[in-house]
């Protein structure tokens, strides 16, 4: 969970996770120079096709993230129930102040 | 330095192609040129100077000025675009009610979500290949259809949602069922929506790739 919450170095026990996180990381944020360099750096280790899904997956992400912030959808609540620890440990939560639901 | 382009799947390809194309036919609440102006609308939000100076910050509300615009749309409908594309994770229900208070119709800020969001997926995956952004196509003509579902639900959202479905985000864009299709049609290479979808990377490598975009966009969903 660190490796997702960039508290980490290292792969996490996920092939090339640390790649994979950097890749993820610059391809959110639209680096175009550092994903390049990424996508150099994972041809090392990595299948061209591996690469271009893990930015496919990315953009995906992208997008979606989009949409649950546009929308100001909420938790499901299966999902908060079986959450709380992880939420707790990510703080996740606080990407989701009350201010965010709270009107004018 | 240059970059060969890495190899594009063939399901995405032709998903994205199908995606302008849709979005340059008339939508429910938008035309097809107006769909295609909120695509370039889009493209351009990363150049804008009130957005860069939002994002430096603390709170969006602290910069004040007019969005870059080629002036084809409403100036709340660029103001939505570009919060969308540029400060998603800051979006707030005041900054909604705003938008509606000054004449956006929640059905075309559905649509308009949802062809932004789109564009998204399909410009970062190009980009992130190497590759320019795609082409778009001549406009549709044709009026929009002015759809809208009744078969939604409060569910806390700032708008209603689908009725049914099995998580809140399949639901989210269910007032405008034509914008939902759009954006799920776009998205769903892109994870595990089918059973028989596979990827040439392992399971936890494409949940933590995931999980990674949703943290840097903190998003909470």
């Amino acid at each position: 969970m660190a490796l997702v919450m960039g508290a980490a170095g290292g792969d996490g026990n996920v092939p090339r996770g640390a790649l994979l996180r950097a890749l993820a990381e610059a391809v959110a944020r639209w680096r175009w120079e550092d994903v390049g360099s990424l996508r150099r750096e994972g041809a090392a280790g990595m299948a061209p096709r591996q690469l271009s899904d893990a930015i496919l997956v990315a953009a995906g992400f992208n997008g979606i993230t989009r949409i649950a912030d546009a929308i100001g959808i909420r938790l499901d609540a299966g999902t908060a129930e079986t959450s709380v620890a992880l939420r707790a440990e990510t703080g996740i939560d606080g990407f989701a102040p009350p201010r965010k639901w709270a009107a004018g | 330095m240059t970059t060969a382009a890495l190899p594009v799947a063939e399901a995405a390809a032709r998903t994205h192609a199908a995606t302008l194309a849709a979005i340059a036919r008339p939508g429910a609440w938008w035309d097809g040129a107006d769909r295609l102006a909120i695509v370039r609308a889009t493209r351009a939000a990363p150049d804008c100077a009130l957005c860069v100076a939002r994002k430096k910050s603390l709170s969006p509300d602290a910069a004040h000025g007019e969005h870059a615009s080629e002036g084809v749309l409403p100036p709340i409908a660029v103001e939505a675009i570009h919060g969308i594309r540029n400060d998603s994770g800051r979006l707030a229900r005041r900054w909604f009610d705003h938008l509606i208070d000054m004449g956006l119709q929640p059905e075309a800020y559905v649509e308009l979500a949802a062809i932004v969001a789109s564009t998204v997926i399909v410009d970062t995956y190009a980009q992130g290949l190497g590759l320019p952004q795609p082409p778009l196509p001549e406009a549709v003509p044709g009026s929009p259809s002015f759809e809208r579902s009744d078969d939604v639900a409060d569910a806390g959202a700032w708008v209603p949602l689908a009725r049914e479905g099995r998580a809140h985000i399949l639901r989210s864009l269910g007032l405008v069922p034509g914008a939902s299709a759009l954006f799920f049609a776009t998205f769903n290479p892109c994870y595990y929506m089918r059973p028989q979808q596979t990827f040439a990377i392992g399971r936890r490598q494409v949940e933590l790739v995931a999980a990674r975009v949703s943290a840097v966009n903190e998003c909470f969903y």
